[in-house]
């Protein structure tokens, strides 16, 4: 599967490249504001047209490209072969229906079956998402879950048709650390048993390099390197990926003092010509504050949006 | 962020009224409102004479040249009427207004700073205002005392500050969470200081905004108080409708319509003026609402 | 557990309520010029029902008891002697209910109903024509005062062009109660009420809306592929209308307070029209127990509304 995405209305996301192989545990990372979320809605279809807008782009999907496809016909994708879970589970989910009734409505209306039939279903997904008692919860309502259990329950609703892609937006950051390795254990399982393709958003490295196989990172709206984990984490090409990893906290290290990037993100209604980057870039140079970087590539599956990485 | 900040007042003044003048409903408004305000003052000075001595022989007499807005049961004029009576409304509407917002600020300010137990109580005491309903309180209020236009301010200004104390609280809650105050704390800055010069004019804006809103129904309860005969005061919009109330059978319908359409054009010109205002003063509010994108990737 | 100890409180609050609009009448009648002697010691009155009155609120005992006394009258049903009637105010109150409610019912429900609609179709396409139509309709009857329109109704209708009655609720000549006679009759009056406060209550249903329809478990049920159609009706509209239940009940003050208007206007013979006779005849024991059973009205119809709003959310039902 290949996704190209153009340019949004406030320049939220530009020049944005990637491809996910199907089967794999993919991760966008970047920080808030990074345009993460706006990819994911956008690949779903869910940017609300009026202020949003694609300006120009594909978005392949098994050969389909999901930016032409009627109103209609993308619903009938949405929810049925590519799924989405969500940021925060304490809103997520609509309050005053059954938790059972949420699950079992995805399959009602993509696979028409009836109402008894899909509830049984939804017992079912629910119990293998590791919920206890699943028969007499379906019967209750959000409120009455705790967060970790209110991720798997949309785990569960996202599932239910068994999609070929699941997306996965910060599905972690409201819960605690406990609850966070229980989701993404579930994640990787699910990954492995179905065959199932997961694109990971999230702003954790430590979450990444945990559960994916490749990653990109994003900044500014902008893709600014691509590759597998190892190369990512131990030979990062770009200056933005090397000062996140200096960033976080490592197992294999002693740090004394995290570093932290220098300056903020940029105003993405007049965003700095060149390279988005630059203005906090430690490794800057003249030319990458008048001319935007293109992707640089080895090969096909890795690329790093810098001056630095042009093969000279 | 793309802003320009004008230093002058004057500067600062006419990029506020460029603001307010887009929304031609308020621009209207304003001037309908400023009309009026003149004639109210210049009363005297356009009706010489005395406007409420009964002219007998001209009684209820449509509308026609020499009396454009016709004449009431006593065959006073009733343009010359309706002009008098904006005074009244007016009056009722400022002060009242003026001091229900006073007090809902006040009430707010002391709820959003202390918190606990006084927001508690205070928050309590604004519910009973809530629940109860409103005209009937003030009827008995001003009926009890003597009926006079005072007690009317006094009551309608003391029965409406719940509305203004909510808005104003939730703001101060909201701006008491900021840093700035926390450092303000820090440094020992007395409670007086940090209320009067940090968490109110911050909120002057929306002040302004919501107490030009609580003014139609300021009108509205004052000319209803009126029409029920608490204020017999014969020049008054309200009053006008009470008595026409004994005379419509015959027809005069211009007894009753001009005075309440006096009534309607007020509250109405209160109302889009205070939308003006909210427009004009609260720009970034309709700018965030124009970027879903923005809003999306601020959700992130 | 949960929903009981929820009603259990609303309960407590009205009733704490009922207190303190007591006591306000009791405070009232005390500031006033001249006291309660003056109020109530009408020299109109018979010697017999001065001792009554005298033995009732204890005008010669100390306040602690009046007020005590005062608050059991209220209870009781013991509200004063009313001057232009010479009966117990009580009777002459209860006596007018029937009529106020048989106008405020019918407009409550037409308000609710039509309110929810309106506010409905403008939500569907925010901002559209149809949208700020619909809102400039609204804040126009807002300004408008009721008995403003209500004498306009009156003019066109029942003097222009004699189609409806000039007042009333039912026709001289009607013995006993007939049904189409009353509702011929209806009709301006609840014309007026309603207008004015559907407009209102429009702009409420469409402000929850859209509020509700900004939520992320929207997000989520567009998410799953759900047609827009049930997006809104099912999961929108069912977390939309719950805030519009406790809306409900504050809105019986208004459409109370409109009433009291509205029946003047209209001679309609129900509590709102016995006020103004009351206040013009300034027959102050009356007008003091219409407060209490307006406020009585408004408190008992808050706590009816909560109490259906703790039934339909999931959240107070379960726990």
């Amino acid at each position: 599967m290949r996704f190209y995405l153009g340019a949004g209305v406030v320049n939220a996301v530009e020049h944005l490249s990637f491809n996910v192989r199907r089967g794999a545990s993919f991760g966008i990372v970047g920080e808030s504001g990074s345009g993460k979320t706006v990819t994911a809605l956008t690949i779903m279809g869910l940017l609300a047209r009026p202020p949003g807008r694609v300006d120009s782009g594909t978005i392949s999907y098994n050969g389909i490209d999901l930016l032409k496809l009627k109103d209609e016909e993308m619903r009938r994708i949405r929810g049925k072969r590519i799924a989405m879970v969500y940021q925060d589970p304490m809103t997520s989910l609509n309050p005053v229906l059954r938790v059972g009734f949420q699950i079992a409505e995805t399959l009602m209306v993509h696979e028409k079956i009836a109402r008894h039939q899909a509830e049984a279903r939804a017992v079912e997904l629910m119990e293998s998402m590791g919920i206890p008692e699943a028969e007499k919860r379906t019967k209750e309502y959000p409120h009455q879950f705790s967060g970790g259990m209110r991720q798997r329950i949309m785990i569960a609703m996202a599932l239910a048709t068994n999609p070929d892609l699941l997306i996965a937006d910060e599905p972690t950051t409201a819960l605690d650390v406990i609850t966070q390795s229980q989701i993404l254990g579930l994640l990787r399982d699910l990954e492995r048993k179905r065959n199932m393709t997961v694109v990971l958003i999230t702003h954790d490295l430590g979450i990444v390099a945990q559960v994916c196989d490749e990653a990109l990172v994003m900044y500014a709206g902008h893709g600014m390197e691509r590759g597998s984990i190892q190369d990512i984490f131990s030979k990062p090409k770009h200056p933005y990926t090397r000062g996140l990893l200096e960033s976080t906290t490592r197992a294999d290290r002693e740090i004394e003092r995290l570093s932290s990037i220098p300056g903020t993100i940029p105003d993405l209604i007049n965003p700095p010509v060149g390279c988005r980057f630059q203005p906090r870039c430690p490794v800057a140079y003249d030319r990458c504050s008048k001319q935007e970087p293109p992707p640089f590539s080895q090969n096909s599956d890795a690329y790093s949006k810098c001056w630095q990485s042009e093969p000279s | 962020m793309i802003s320009t900040t004008p230093k002058s007042l004057l500067a600062k003044a006419s990029s506020f009224w460029r603001s307010y003048s887009r929304n031609r409903g308020a621009l209207f408004a304003f001037f309908f409102l400023v009309a009026l305000i003149l004639a109210a003052l210049l009363a005297n000075y356009i009706f010489p004479g005395d406007v409420e001595a009964p002219n007998i022989g001209n009684e209820m007499l449509p509308p026609s040249f020499s009396a454009i807005l016709g004449t009431d049961y006593l065959g006073r004029d009733q343009l010359a009427l309706l002009v008098f009576g904006a005074r009244t409304s007016l009056i009722v509407a400022f002060a009242a207004g003026g001091l229900l917002a006073v007090v809902g600020t006040m009430a707010g300010l002391l709820a959003g700073y202390f918190g606990g137990r006084t927001d508690g109580l205070i928050m309590r005491i604004a519910d009973v205002f809530l629940t109860i309903p409103i005209l009937p309180l003030i009827l008995v209020i001003v009926a009890f005392a003597s009926p006079n236009l005072l007690n009317v301010m006094f009551a309608i200004g003391l029965t409406g500050w719940p509305v203004m104390a909510r808005v104003v609280r939730s703001d101060s809650l909201a701006l008491m969470k900021r840093e700035f105050i926390e450092i303000e704390r820090v440094m020992g800055a007395s409670s007086a200081r940090i209320l009067f010069k940090h968490l109110l004019p911050n909120q002057l804006n929306s002040i302004l905004v919501y107490a030009s809103l609580s003014i139609p129904a300021v009108i509205l309860t004052e000319a209803s108080l009126e029409f029920l005969g608490l204020t017999p005061l014969s020049v008054s919009w309200g009053f006008m409708l009470n008595v026409s109330m004994s005379y419509w059978i015959r027809g005069t319908w211009w007894m009753s319509f001009f005075p309440g359409f006096a009534i309607f054009m007020t509250a109405l010109s209160f109302y889009f003026v205070s939308e003006g205002l909210k427009e004009a003063l609260n720009p970034k509010l309709k700018r965030r609402r124009e970027s879903l994108a923005v809003q999306v990737a601020e959700r992130k | 557990m949960g929903f009981l100890s929820y009603i259990g409180k609303r309960v407590l609050v009205a009733v704490a309520l009922i207190v303190v609009v007591g006591t306000l009448n009791f405070t009232i009648l005390h500031l006033a010029p001249g006291g309660p002697e003056l109020v109530f010691l009408n020299p109109r009155i018979t010697p017999s029902a001065r001792a009554l009155i005298l033995r009732q609120f204890g005008l010669d005992k100390p306040i602690q008891i009046q007020y005590l006394l005062y608050l059991e009258g209220m209870v009781t049903g013991n509200w004063g002697l009313s001057y232009f009637y010479t009966e117990p105010a009580f009777d002459v109150i209860s006596s007018r209910i029937p009529a106020t409610l048989l106008l405020m019912v019918p407009s409550l429900i037409l308000t609710v109903s039509l309110g929810i609609l309106m506010g409905i179709a403008s939500v569907r396409k925010p901002y559209s024509f149809l949208d700020r139509f619909l809102s400039s309709f609204a804040f126009f009857f807002y300004s408008m005062p009721v008995f403003w329109l209500g004498f306009i109704l009156l003019s066109v209708f029942a003097v222009y062009v004699h189609v409806l009655p000039a007042g009333g609720m039912l026709s001289i000549t009607t013995v006993g109660f007939d049904v189409r006679d009353y509702l011929w009759h209806l009709i301006l009056p609840m014309t007026a009420l309603t207008l004015i406060n559907l407009a209102n209550f429009s702009l409420l249903v469409r402000s929850s809306m859209i509020e509700v329809l900004d939520q992320n478990y929207i997000t989520t049920a567009r998410g799953k592929g759900l047609p827009e159609r049930l997006v809104f009706y099912r999961h929108a509209l069912r977390n939309g209308l719950l805030p519009t239940v406790t809306m409900l009940g504050l809105f019986v003050g208004a459409i109370l307070t409109g009433a009291i208007l509205t029946e003047t206007v209209f001679s309609w013979p129900g509590l709102g029209s016995l006020t103004y006779a009351s206040i013009t005849s300034r027959d102050y024991p009356v007008v003091l127990a219409l407060f209490f059973m307006f406020s009585i009205l408004t408190i008992f119809s808050n706590l009816i509304t909560d109490i259906v709003y703790g039934l339909l959310d999931p959240r107070i039902t379960y726990d």
